[in-house]
């Protein structure tokens, strides 16, 4: 879909929060890949580093420490990049949660043993309210 | 050098279409060159292993030029979402070499281009 209105953004970008929320991590960095894909913006680097958040709880999500830990690492230095309410959503909150999620990662790589990461263990993508 | 997909991988097969050269496969499919097919574990013409993978797309060395001859940068990098398409370390090839596989590729596999 060529994303050509602010509408088709908006429809695709809270499409890929609520499947962020979901825990459907898949489906959400193709939603907002859709959007990265065509985006030349300023907010380019933002879209990346939500795909790549999504990435990481992915990866985690099936045993895979190290692919979570690099993604993590790499969504962070994205997002540090843009305000704590960037595009009506809490990125001070999810950035810190993002940090944990890295520390988690960290921590069973360390160990070296396969786990079963709960879906509870995963943030989400909270809208800030005007 | 050769560029490497990391195990970070998403399996998006974003990259697959991008590459001039067809040098990119998704995970555990056969690769070819010149007509002859190759497996998890023939090495390549080069004599390169491990490069193969079962579980994300790998790039085939032999037939990684970078996107020299074609593009200003390798363009599997450029379009893939999660940065897990990079240099090789394993691969060096400075720009001459890869200018020469080039060469070599439109000789022995002219039919290998999207």
């Amino acid at each position: 879909m060529n994303v050509e209105t602010q509408s088709q953004f908006d429809k695709i970008f809270w499409r890929g929060v609520d499947l962020f929320n979901a825990k459907d991590f898949f489906e959400c960095h193709d939603a907002f890949e859709e959007l990265w894909q065509e985006d030349r913006s300023d907010g380019r680097l933002f879209l990346q580093g939500l795909i790549q958040a999504a990435v990481g709880c992915h990866h985690l999500s099936n045993g895979n420490t190290s692919g979570a830990i690099s993604q993590y690492m790499k969504s962070l230095d994205k997002l540090k990049k843009y305000p704590d309410d960037y595009l009506e959503l809490d990125m001070k909150s999810f950035r810190k949660e993002i940090e944990r999620c890295f520390d988690g990662a960290c921590l069973m790589n360390s160990k070296g043993a396969v786990y079963e990461v709960d879906n509870s263990f995963f943030p989400e993508l909270q809208r800030i309210h005007s | 050098m050769a560029i490497l997909i990391t195990t970070e991988c998403i399996n998006c097969g974003a990259c697959e279409p991008e590459c001039p050269n067809t040098a990119i496969y998704e995970g555990g499919a056969n690769w070819s060159l010149a007509g002859q097919t190759y497996g998890p574990t023939d090495p390549s013409p080069s004599g390169a292993v491990g490069f193969h993978s079962n579980d994300y797309f790998y790039i085939v060395p032999d037939k990684c030029t970078e996107c020299v001859g074609f593009h200003d940068e390798p363009q599997c990098a450029a379009v893939c979402p999660v940065d897990c398409c990079l240099p090789d370390p394993n691969w060096v090839e400075p720009k001459e070499q890869l200018e020469a596989k080039v060469a070599w590729l439109e000789e022995v596999d002219p039919g290998r281009k999207r």
